[in-house]
Formats: C-alpha cells, sequence, structure tokens
C-alpha cells in the first residue's frame, strides 16, 4: 500500500480531515501551554523551604483582660508546650514562615538612606527559633539565651546585636564577600552583625521572588497575639496538637487559644492558587486528551463502515490485514502530524500571549517534541481498535451487492 | 414544522447513539470547562455595586518616603492607606460628606458565664457612613448615632450569623457584650451582606468573608486597637506608646468617601490639595504632591483583584471550547454523510434545501440544548471544584441566572455554529432518484 | 400533462461531455398510462430525473401541467415538484426508522397542510394500498411488495397530477410483482396519469402505450405492442456483454 491511493481517500474527505487536523493543532497549543504552567506550579510547590514543614505546629494565642500578664503567659505557655511528650523545641515569634503573613524589611550594607536597601523577611524568635523549624545553621552561631528578651509593644526596640540571615540574604548583600560577621544596617541606620548563616530557609510571602531572603533578630514578641512554632518528633504531629490545643485551653482562662495548626496545612494553604492552576489545567488537558481521543476512535469507526465495501475490495485483490491496519494508521499519522505542524505554529503564538500579558515565564521549546510525542501516541492508540476492525472485513464483501 | 423538525432531530440522535453521544459530550465538556472558568473570571471582575461604582472613591494621598516611591513597580502611585492622624484629620476636612476611614482589627468576646469560653471576632473599626454608603442592609436596629464617631461609644453593629451565635437569631438590639473589658451595646445586626468582590478593602482581600462586627472608628484610641489588616512604613520612629503608633507615619487605614457629583470631586480634590499643603509646610509630605481618588472598578483594577491566573483560564478554555466546536463540526459533518440518501429522497418528495437545511439546524441546536443542560451540570461540578480547591467561603462562588442563561446561549449558539457548514452541505445535496443503499 | 420538446442534457467532467438527452421530445396525456423504455444508457433514467424536476435541462422546454418548468429555481421546483408529482422508486427508498404513517407523512409535511388534513390523506392513502391496518409498523417488518404498496401510498397522499414509477418492481419476486402492477393499473383506471420507467417488456405492455429511448433520443411509439417485439440494438448487446 503506497501512498497514492492513500491520499487520495484523504482528499475525498478533505474537510474531515483538516477539522481533525485543526482539532489536534489547538489541542497540541492549549495541552503543551498547560503542561508548562503545571510543571512551573509543582516546581513551585516542591521547593524545599528548608524548614521541617511536616513536624511544625504553629499555635496563635490572645490573652484578654486588665489582669492579663502576657510576658508570665508566654514563658508558662512555652514551658508547658515542652512538657508535653514529642516536643522538641518550642520558640514564642512574631510570624511563622509560609502562612502569607510576616513582617518585611530592609537591610542596608552601607550607613546611607539614600541607598536602596534589599529587601528581606524579618522574624523575631528566641535561641530555640531554628531548632522549633528544623533549620540548618550553616555558619557561625545560634543567638545565646542571654541575647533573647522579651520584646513589649511599647517598649522601644532597639537593634539587637546580633541577626542571622540566609545564605540567600548574604549573598545579596554582600556578593563578593563572606557576609559571616559583617555588619548591617536597618531602615533607622542601626547597625547589627550577622553572627549566624543559615544555609537555606523560606519566609512569609511564598509568591515573592525574594521568598530566601530572611533575616532573624533575637527576641521574644509579647504582643497582643502570641505566636507559638513548635517542632515534633516525626509522626507525633497529630498526636500532640490536640494535647497543646487542651493544656493551653485549660491553663488560663483569661486567655483565648485562637488556632493550633500543622505548618503543613498552612503552607498547602498558601500554594492553594498554584496547586488550584495545576489541579484546573490537570482536568482541562484530561478532559481535552480525552475528547480529542474519543473524536478520533468515532471519526475512524464511522469511516471503517462507510468503506466496507472498499476494504473488502482492496482485501479481495490481495491485501493482508496488516496492509489495512497500516493504511488507517498511516493516513491518521499524517493527519495528525499535519496538525502538529500547524499546532507548533499556534502553540508558540499562546505561549508568546501568555508571556505578554501576563508575564509568565517564556516556554522551554523541549515542551514541543515531548507534546508532539504525547499527540502520535494518542491518536495511534485512538486509531488502532477501528483501524483491527477494519482489518477484518471479510475479502467476500466485495462480491456482495448492496 | 418545529415539532416535525425536533421529532426528526430525535429520531436521527437515536440512529447514531455515539455519535450523538460524543457530540452532546464535546458540547457540555467545552460549555462546563468554560462557563466554569468565565464564572470565576465573572465574579472577580464584576462590579458589585453598579449604581454606586462611579461615585464611591478610595482616598490616597502621598505621605510616603521622600526617596523612594511606595511601589516601585507604579512609582506614580501613592501608598494606598493613610497614617491614622492624617485620617482622622481628613474626616474633618471631608465634613458635611458621607466618608469613612476603616481598618480591620480583632476582640475578644468575654462570655458571660464561667461555662461558656471566650472567643475571637474579626471587627471592622469605621464610621457610621459605612452603612449607607455601600448599601448595607439591616436586619434589626440600624447604624450607630453619628455622636458615637466622636465619643467613642461602645455600640456595635453584628453581622446576622454573629447574632445567630450570639442571640440565637432574635432582635438583639439593646443587648449587650462583653469585649475587652468593656460592655458593648448592641445597636443594629445587618442582614446576609457579601460583596463579591469585597470591594471596600482588596488591600486585604478581595474574596474573604466580611468582618463579623463593626464599631466606631473613635474606639481606636480607648481600646487601643491594633489593625490586623496590612500595615506599611517607611520610617524609622520611636514608638513607645500607642499615641506614637497612631501619630507615626505607618499607613494601615483606608479611606472612602462618597462624592455625587463631578464638582464635588473637584471640590474635595482641591480639599485634599489644601491639607497636604498645610501638612508640608509642617514637614510632613516630602513627596510631590500625588492626591487623588479612585471609583470602584478603578480601585479593583489598582489591587489585580481579578487574579492573571483567572484570565489564563478564561483564554485557554476558550480554546478548549473551539476544539469542541471543531469536534462537533466534524461528527455531523461525518453523521451526515450517512444521511445523504434519506436526504435526496426527501428533496425527491419536495422538500425544498431551506426545508432540509432548518431541518439539519434544529436537530444541533437539539444537540445544542443537550449539551448546554449537561456542560450547566458540569459547570455546577467545576464551580464546587474550584470552591474547594480555593478555599473560597462557601456561597461566594455561585452560578446566577445571567450564567444559566449564558451557559445555554453559548451551548446553542456554538453548536449552530458548528452545525452551519455541515448543514449547508447537507442541504446541497441533489434530490434523486435513483437512492444509493449503503 | 407532460409536454417535452426538443430537450437537451449534457453531463459535463472534466474530461469528456456525455450528451444523456438529443433533442428529446414526447408527451403524455393526462389519464394516460405511459411505458418509458430503453436499454441502458438510453436515457431513462436522465428523462426520469428531468420529467420529475431532480434535474434541469439545457435546450427545448418542458410543461407540466399547463406549466413551463424550464425558469423555475431550486426551491419553485421542489415545490411544484412536491405537488405535481408522486414518486415510486425501484428500492422504494422508505425511511426505515419512520414507521408507516410517519413515511407516507413526509411529503405531506413539506406542503404545510393541517394536521386534520394530513391525518385523513395518509389514512386514505394507507386504505388504497390496503395496509391501513398497519400504519405503525416499521417498513422493516413488512415484505417487499408491503414496501413499495407503502411507497405508492405516498405518493397518492400527495394527490399528484402525475405518478413517476422508476422500475417499481425491480427489487420484487413476480407474485409481489404482480400484485403492485395490479395496484398501478387500479389507481390508472381511477383517472391518474402514470409514466412508468423500465427495462422490463412484460411490465410495459401493461402500459397503454410505450415510449422506447435511444441514445437520448425517442426511437419509437407503440400503442399496441411492447417494446420486446424490438430487435436488441448492436451497441446494447456489447454493453451488456461487457457488464457480464
Amino acid at each position: 500500500m503506497g501512498f497514492g491511493p492513500m491520499m487520495s481517500s484523504l482528499m475525498r474527505n478533505k474537510t474531515g480531515a483538516i477539522l481533525v487536523a485543526l482539532q489536534i493543532a489547538v489541542t497540541l497549543a492549549i495541552v503543551i501551554n498547560s503542561l508548562f504552567i503545571i510543571m512551573q506550579r509543582v516546581e513551585k510547590m516542591n521547593r524545599d523551604s528548608g524548614i521541617d514543614v511536616p513536624n511544625v505546629i504553629i499555635t496563635d494565642v490572645r490573652g484578654f483582660g486588665d489582669d492579663f500578664n502576657v510576658v508570665d503567659s508566654i514563658s508558662n505557655d512555652i514551658e508547658l508546650i515542652k512538657s508535653i511528650p514529642g516536643v522538641i523545641a518550642a520558640t514564642v515569634s512574631n510570624h511563622a514562615p509560609l502562612t502569607g503573613s510576616g513582617s518585611g524589611t530592609g537591610l542596608r550594607t552601607v550607613a546611607d538612606e539614600t541607598v536602596v536597601p534589599v529587601g528581606t523577611a524579618r522574624y523575631r524568635w528566641s535561641e530555640e527559633g531554628l531548632d522549633a523549624l528544623g533549620v540548618e545553621l550553616a555558619r557561625g552561631r545560634n543567638f545565646y539565651p542571654e541575647e533573647v528578651q522579651y520584646i513589649l509593644p511599647t517598649s522601644n526596640s532597639a537593634a539587637p546585636a546580633s541577626i542571622l540571615v540566609t545564605q540567600a540574604l548574604a549573598d545579596e548583600l554582600f556578593p563578593d564577600e563572606d557576609a559571616l560577621g559583617k555588619t548591617v544596617y536597618w531602615g533607622s541606620l542601626e547597625p547589627s552583625t550577622i553572627v549566624g548563616i543559615i544555609d537555606h530557609m523560606h519566609g512569609s510571602w511564598v509568591n515573592w521572588s525574594k521568598l530566601g531572603n530572611v533575616v532573624v533578630q533575637p527576641g521574644k514578641p509579647a504582643y497582643t497575639n502570641n505566636r507559638y512554632i513548635i517542632r515534633v518528633q516525626p509522626g507525633m504531629r497529630d498526636e500532640v496538637m490536640p494535647l497543646i490545643e487542651q493544656r493551653l485551653g485549660e491553663s488560663n482562662r483569661r486567655r483565648v487559644v485562637k488556632d493550633v495548626r500543622a505548618l503543613e496545612d498552612i503552607a498547602a494553604r498558601s500554594y492553594r492558587r498554584d496547586r488550584g492552576m495545576a489541579i484546573v489545567l490537570t482536568v482541562v488537558i484530561s478532559f481535552l486528551i480525552g475528547l480529542t481521543g474519543l473524536v478520533i476512535v468515532g471519526l475512524s469507526s464511522f469511516h471503517v463502515t462507510q468503506r466496507t465495501k472498499q476494504i473488502g475490495t482492496r482485501r479481495a485483490l490481495g491485501a493482508r490485514r496488516i496492509d489495512i491496519v497500516r493504511q488507517f494508521m498511516l493516513e491518521n499519522w499524517l493527519i495528525t502530524t499535519a496538525g502538529a505542524a500547524l499546532g507548533v505554529i499556534l502553540t508558540v503564538a499562546v505561549a508568546y500571549w501568555l508571556e505578554v500579558s501576563f508575564e509568565l515565564p517564556r516556554l522551554d521549546w523541549r515542551y514541543l517534541p515531548g507534546g508532539i510525542v504525547v499527540l502520535w501516541v494518542l491518536s495511534s492508540i485512538a486509531v488502532y481498535e477501528p483501524a483491527r476492525r477494519a482489518a477484518s472485513v471479510p475479502p467476500a464483501v466485495a462480491t456482495r451487492s448492496v | 414544522m418545529f415539532n416535525y423538525n425536533v421529532k426528526l432531530a430525535l429520531k436521527s440522535m437515536r440512529r447514531n447513539p455515539i455519535m450523538t453521544a460524543l457530540m452532546i459530550a464535546a458540547i457540555s465538556v467545552g460549555i462546563g470547562v468554560c462557563m466554569t472558568t468565565l464564572t470565576v473570571y465573572y465574579l472577580m471582575s464584576s462590579n458589585p455595586i453598579p449604581h454606586k461604582s462611579d461615585v464611591l472613591f478610595a482616598v490616597t494621598i502621598d505621605s510616603w518616603n521622600p526617596l523612594r516611591p511606595f511601589d516601585d513597580d507604579y512609582p506614580e502611585r501613592a501608598p494606598h492607606q493613610l497614617t491614622f492622624h492624617d485620617a482622622e484629620r481628613l474626616i474633618d476636612v471631608g465634613k458635611g460628606i458621607r466618608q469613612t476611614a476603616m481598618f480591620e482589627s480583632s476582640l475578644i468576646i468575654e462570655p458571660a458565664g464561667e461555662d461558656q469560653l471566650p472567643f475571637e471576632v474579626g471587627a471592622r473599626v469605621t464610621y457610621t457612613d459605612f452603612f449607607p454608603m455601600f448599601d448595607v442592609p439591616f436586619l434589626f436596629g440600624s447604624a450607630w448615632d453619628r455622636s458615637a464617631d466622636t465619643n467613642g461609644e461602645p455600640v456595635v453593629v453584628l453581622t446576622r450569623e454573629l447574632n445567630e451565635r450570639l442571640f440565637g437569631g432574635a432582635d438583639s438590639v439593646g443587648e449587650t457584650l462583653t469585649m475587652q473589658g468593656m460592655r458593648f451595646q448592641v445597636v443594629g445586626v445587618i442582614d446576609t451582606w457579601e460583596p463579591t468582590p469585597r470591594y471596600y478593602d482588596p488591600i486585604n482581600g478581595g474574596f474573604q468573608r466580611i468582618n463579623e462586627m463593626f464599631i466606631p472608628f473613635s474606639l481606636t484610641r480607648v481600646l487601643e486597637l491594633n489593625s490586623t489588616g496590612s500595615d506599611w512604613g517607611w520610617k524609622s520612629e520611636d514608638i513607645t506608646s500607642f499615641e506614637q503608633w497612631l501619630n507615626s507615619e505607618s499607613v494601615w487605614v483606608q479611606y472612602f468617601v462618597q462624592l455625587d457629583s463631578p464638582r464635588d470631586r473637584d471640590d474635595y480634590v482641591t480639599h485634599l490639595d489644601a491639607y497636604v499643603t498645610e501638612q508640608k509646610k509642617l514637614g510632613r509630605f516630602e513627596r510631590p504632591m500625588n492626591n487623588s481618588i479612585h471609583n470602584v472598578t478603578e480601585w479593583m483594577e489598582y489591587h489585580e483583584v481579578v487574579a492573571n491566573d483567572a484570565r489564563v483560564l478564561v483564554g485557554l478554555s476558550f480554546l478548549f471550547l473551539i476544539v469542541c466546536l471543531l469536534s462537533t463540526i466534524a461528527l455531523l459533518l461525518t453523521k451526515f454523510v450517512g444521511k445523504n440518501s434519506e436526504t435526496s429522497l426527501r428533496r425527491a418528495l419536495g422538500a425544498s434545501r431551506n426545508a432540509i437545511f432548518r431541518q439539519q439546524i434544529v436537530e444541533v441546536a437539539v444537540i445544542g440544548f443537550a449539551g448546554g443542560l449537561l456542560g450547566l451540570m458540569l459547570t455546577l461540578l467545576g464551580l464546587e471544584g474550584i470552591e474547594y480547591l480555593y478555599e473560597a467561603p462557601p456561597g461566594l462562588v455561585n452560578l446566577d441566572w445571567l450564567m444559566v442563561t449564558t451557559a445555554i446561549a453559548i451551548a446553542i449558539a456554538s453548536s449552530m455554529v458548528a452545525g452551519l457548514y455541515p448543514a449547508w452541505r447537507v442541504c446541497r445535496i441533489p434530490p434523486a432518484a435513483q437512492l444509493k443503499t449503503q | 400533462m407532460l409536454e417535452m420538446s426538443r430537450i437537451q442534457k449534457i453531463y459535463r467532467t472534466e474530461l469528456i461531455e456525455t450528451h444523456a438527452l438529443r433533442d428529446l421530445s414526447l408527451s403524455v396525456g393526462d389519464g394516460e398510462f405511459v411505458a418509458v423504455t430503453g436499454p441502458s444508457g438510453s436515457g431513462k433514467t436522465t428523462f426520469l430525473n428531468i420529467a420529475g424536476l431532480l434535474e434541469s435541462f439545457e435546450n427545448g422546454s418542458y410543461v407540466l401541467d399547463g406549466r413551463n418548468v424550464a425558469g423555475l429555481n431550486d426551491d419553485q421546483r421542489s415545490e411544484f415538484r412536491n405537488r405535481k408529482i408522486g414518486f415510486i422508486f425501484q428500492s422504494f427508498n422508505l425511511i426505515p426508522d419512520l414507521n408507516l404513517y410517519d413515511n407516507v407523512d413526509v411529503p405531506l409535511r413539506y406542503r404545510r397542510l393541517p394536521a386534520a388534513e394530513r391525518r385523513a390523506r395518509i389514512r386514505r392513502a394507507l386504505e388504497t394500498v390496503g395496509l391501513a391496518s398497519r400504519m405503525k409498523h416499521l417498513p422493516a417488518q413488512l415484505s417487499g411488495g408491503q414496501q413499495q404498496r407503502v411507497a405508492i401510498a405516498r405518493a397518492l397522499a400527495g394527490e399528484p397530477a402525475m405518478l413517476l414509477a422508476d422500475e417499481p418492481t425491480g427489487n420484487l419476486d413476480s407474485a409481489m410483482a404482480h400484485q403492485v402492477m395490479d395496484l398501478l393499473e387500479e389507481i390508472h383506471a381511477a383517472g391518474a396519469t402514470i409514466v412508468m420507467v423500465t427495462h422490463d417488456p412484460d411490465l410495459a405492455r401493461r402500459a397503454e402505450r410505450n415510449i422506447h429511448l435511444m441514445d437520448g433520443r425517442v426511437a419509437l411509439e407503440d400503442y399496441s405492442t411492447g417494446a420486446a417485439d424490438l430487435p436488441p440494438q448492436p451497441a446494447d448487446r456489447e454493453r451488456l456483454v461487457a457488464r457480464a
């Protein structure tokens, strides 16, 4: 079976072939661009946060009433939490990472207000903070306990002598030098010294390009709302959480335990738009691939029925089953390939639109051959059964009058 | 004739059940995906207060750092919130017009008896004008007296939900509740009110639930209320007391005014300019004069309330609809091939081309209608899914009648478009006496 | 009733022109039963298509029931066809998924008759062919002869000026063929004009008049004897050999 007769049968149903090719072209454009977006979101969600996310619990409490002593409350709470079996470390902190709410600041390497500061997330926690998040200190030292003081909302908090920064922030502040031991300046131009460098840690806002920029001040924030970061032994989290809620609740009735949540859940919520987008797009392309596949099955089945007589004649003239299957597969392959060729142009056009209108990153060209292979496989699977059915048309059909 | 055509359409659909099912599936999936994304987009971009969106204005004045703009990406923009003391003074500047300064806070409701647990509720700290400005419906009582705006009176307006929780849904006007050690008197309960998007505060999230209660702005000092929403600061200031915090350059108060005529608007901006000029003399507002008012639609665009993802999804899903239409055209063409003999017979028996064309179009419309109905169900399912995935408050994502009609209309219109060419092809089939049977 | 004069019909493809009808002139009177015969390729089918307003023609004139149909457009032809002509096909051409009632209803639907009148006509037509009791049946549940009778009922229901039958017994065995022919004769006896195209001399003999076509012209008209008496033409024999 050569190309000649096949092309002629294709040409006879020109419109149908063009429609299928067009459909494949648009399918390719959607599938490739969606896959690209999905992969980016998946990559984003799977970034290493540097934090022992599965074993961290975040707890918010808030006291009320005139007789409420926030410093006593925090110190009792931390003690109580640490007495619960399975708890490794706990600290009070101004904010918790990956939550979407936090505090940001700017740091400079020179005491000059006109210099543009480097933006970073800012935390304030005790000497147990690193341990409570499971964050690794790459170099230098952690805070000494004596550096860690209670910070009241009304106390004028001078810049601390010692701070920790992440490697990412250190690199941005001091691109060519070792940041350890260097002095940096806050907005007030007060200095602090970098005493330790955190290997890697994500800050508060997962959609921020400088998520890895984190500076930590020593201190125990004693504001209206108190947030505790607690780390437990692997596997203990779900056991410990209700215990925290219960014991904190019982220990002081002048205080509301607002929330005891797994950092894992909070982080998932922060990434919900990305996860949502990835899932929605996955559903869309599954529908799309399913639909295109079924349409190819439907159309080729119909063509087989239409061409029963012709197929029978070919068989009578000596075509083997495999020749018939090959004819159908090849025909389909030609249409798919023509569609894919057009699809490449369309894909690039859509990618350009996404890049220009929505500042999405440029499409990685390697997705193109990948998408085409997917379509080849899809259309071959779709056409195989009808083709096999065509091949089983008996040669005797040729002599049967209709 | 229409009924006859519908009957023929049903017959024809039954003749090729698989093809028919595929077509309905194609259209319904296309509609389902499109309408889901379109509904989300429509909800995000819809004008939540159409009759007032061009008379309500957010106010911005540029009190930011003389060295750098508030937003490096949009250097022409002033900070989108005000300092507390500017907000307080603007209330005097705008005397006589409807206006409100506001922020989000939270308070603890202390239980009456020992057996109940205290709990925290979110509050919007605002002026009494908030309610008429944003058309807030009342279930019981009313907004507080204007005097409460100045005197720091402990009065509170509850949402229907909170009233349900505290008073079992009864008319609680006149009841009291204790918050922050202070006895508040309930003056009103609002009816269900969920503006979507929450246009008066896109800064703290356009798709959050509204706050559970409302208290007068003048209580800020009395109760030392902190904002639980966003705040931004640029100046390092020594802050050792709440009063210092209120007088700091941190911006954390939102400001809305209602200005009914263009003249009012011009006047108001002139007042703003005058205020800032005065402040400049005191050494504040060192940046160039940049005071502006933004109506509701501008304000939502300003804060990019419509997520880019929603737009991308609408774009991609319309491409998806194109695939569905191409599928439908291909299936219809193929299916109509099987109708050639019947069509030429009908032509021989006297059917005009028009009659044949109409018959095909009715068939496609029936398929479109079925696809549209099924598509609507898929849309409902899709919206459920979106609500779950994006953890939207229940009831926020909803189909209204407009969207339902749109869905059916798109389904029928698009299937008609898909059906035009195949129907045209069918009606070109010549009448014949000697019909070839398949 | 039917008056054709000097009709020409040429089929053109890219390569060849085929003169299907060259200068055909014939007429059929009101109430006549005419058989048109001729070997394959003689123009029978083309004549049938033109007579039934299924195809247009190049030159000449065609007056049907007092109206010149040469200048009619497609829609007018459709309407005229619907009102004036009742078709009876060789392969019945019933629509398989419509029951007998609905099949007979088809041409009436395109005439926008009131429902009551359509009902009455369908019933009457089916009674004429003796199948009124089976109007809810599907064509496949009937024998070939019965199916052709339904087709005749369909043709009659429109109360046409003329019945055009194309090899009406071609797909039937001889017993059924006789029944169908008897029915046609009855209808004719009741006053209908019938033009029947056939290659079967026995059938042709049952018509009042035979018109024999050859190479797109009328070769012979004969009132008494059938076309069977004509010697087969040489060209025709060659074709038969080639087909075998």
